[in-house]
């Protein structure tokens, strides 16, 4: 944990930063929500990465939105607090360091770390969602309506991209930053 | 893909030349005071508070209000949601009188927050921003945040992102050269989006190598004793502006 930064690893994560942030914009036009390659990107920073400078990629990624870059798929600068989805993006540091550490050998034990990292992003994603509605819109939603709103529809795309994340995680992995 | 990077308005005014650090803990004071404003003198002060930064600023008033256009449908939904499902005495259009002054409320507080962020990032430009948060997170290197090496992956994924987007365009485009459909239907699309990511991965980890080798031939050491070419400075000019969002938004709070 407390090892140096050094200029390899500052560059790499730079670089993940910079396609999470490519991710945002390689989108499908799909209903209801389109198909945007962000989540990916998110669950392998933290495979490929490892637990901490996966997360510090996502927290560099979003620093750049906070600074007003549009970045995110609701803009940027520090506005996008106050959008009803910051809660997903401020849940990607978390994944990503969560995929970080679950992740070990083999094709299932990969799947199973990028699925807990998607489940921990919905959670963040829906508990600011109840906080959003019930505190800035003050309008309270109920529970069910909110899993209508802001799970259910992204489930399907989701679970397409943590499969093609831990697909490609085993051979990046071999590839690029871990084995030279 | 639009690479107006930001929505910095580059000119040479006293708000310009405001020192980051003071920008932003000023913008964070007035978000303060706005969450707390709850009568219409509250709001009128902050507004014109932030009228004036405009102003000194030599900002285009359209410019400014053009960062409330991505809220528009959450003002008129959080208006329209408090005005008619609030309980209270029956106003015009079968709305509650209470529900509309709380509307009212809700959304000129969204509105100011929106406008004071935005006015930060209309005159700071993302890199003296990544600076400023640099500096102000300095002393959470104590519990092992490293903020210096946070703010050089943010310039680095800054520099290489239209890079990035470049070479995809590439690689679609030579993809595409070999027969690779990229219409179609929905799943195929999906599909055909791995040869894509493929070679953008292998370039980007390409970059990355290249880009530390420079670095460490550069003798890059990380954050401690590195010293920086534009020292921030904070002045008597920044501390004023610094005390005056902190009386706006203590007025503002009171009031």
């Amino acid at each position: 944990m407390g090892e140096k930064l050094v200029g390899r690893k500052v560059a790499y994560t730079g670089i993940m930063a910079g396609l999470t942030a490519l991710g945002a914009w390689i989108r499908v036009p799909l209903w209801p929500v389109p198909f945007t390659l962000q989540v990916f990107f998110v669950l392998l920073s933290g495979a490929i990465l490892g637990p901490r400078l996966g997360a510090l990629s996502q927290g560099a990624y979003l620093g750049l939105i906070f600074v007003g870059l549009p970045l995110s798929t609701s803009g940027g600068g520090p506005g996008v607090v106050l959008s009803p989805t910051f809660g997903y993006l401020a849940g990607f540091p978390a994944a990503a360091w969560l995929v970080g550490r679950l992740e070990g050998k083999g094709f299932m034990r990969r799947s199973l770390s990028m699925l807990l990292g998607l489940g921990l992003i919905y959670l963040t994603g829906l508990t600011y969602l109840w906080f959003y509605f019930r505190y800035i819109a003050h309008v309270p939603r109920h529970v069910s309506e909110l899993l209508w709103l802001g799970l259910l529809p992204f489930i399907p795309g989701d679970l397409a991209k943590a499969v093609l994340a831990s697909c490609l995680a085993g051979r990046l992995g071999r590839l690029g930053w871990r084995s030279s | 893909m639009d690479f107006t990077l930001g929505r910095y308005f580059p000119a040479d005014s006293p708000v310009h030349r405001l020192d980051p650090r003071a920008k932003l803990l000023g913008s964070l004071l007035i978000m303060i005071g706005v969450l707390g404003a709850r009568s219409l003198p509250a709001f009128g002060l902050l507004a014109i508070g932030l009228s004036a930064t405009t102003a000194l600023g030599r900002l285009p008033i359209s410019l400014v209000l053009r960062g409330l256009r991505p809220f528009f449908w959450l003002f008129l939904l959080t208006f329209l949601l408090n005005a008619y499902f609030t309980p209270g005495s029956p106003g015009p259009l079968g709305t509650s009188l209470e529900g509309t002054s709380q509307g009212a409320v809700l959304t000129a507080r969204l509105a100011l927050m929106v406008l004071t962020a935005s006015l930060l990032t209309l005159t700071t430009s993302p890199i003296d921003l990544t600076d400023g948060i640099e500096r102000l997170l300095k002393p959470l290197r104590r519990v092992k945040v490293p903020a210096h090496e946070v703010a050089m992956m943010m310039v680095i994924a800054l520099r290489f992102l239209p890079l990035l987007a470049e070479e995809a365009d590439r690689i679609k485009k030579a993809q595409m050269a070999r027969g690779v459909d990229f219409e179609g239907g929905i799943l195929k699309r999906l599909k055909n989006i791995v040869p894509i990511l493929v070679p953008l991965f292998l370039s980007a980890f390409r970059k990355a190598d290249l880009l530390s080798l420079a670095m460490e031939a550069r003798c890059y050491r990380g954050g401690e004793g590195r010293t920086s070419f534009s020292e921030l400075r904070f002045g008597l000019g920044d501390g004023l502006a610094l005390a005056t969002s902190g009386l706006l938004a203590l007025a503002g709070t009171i009031w």
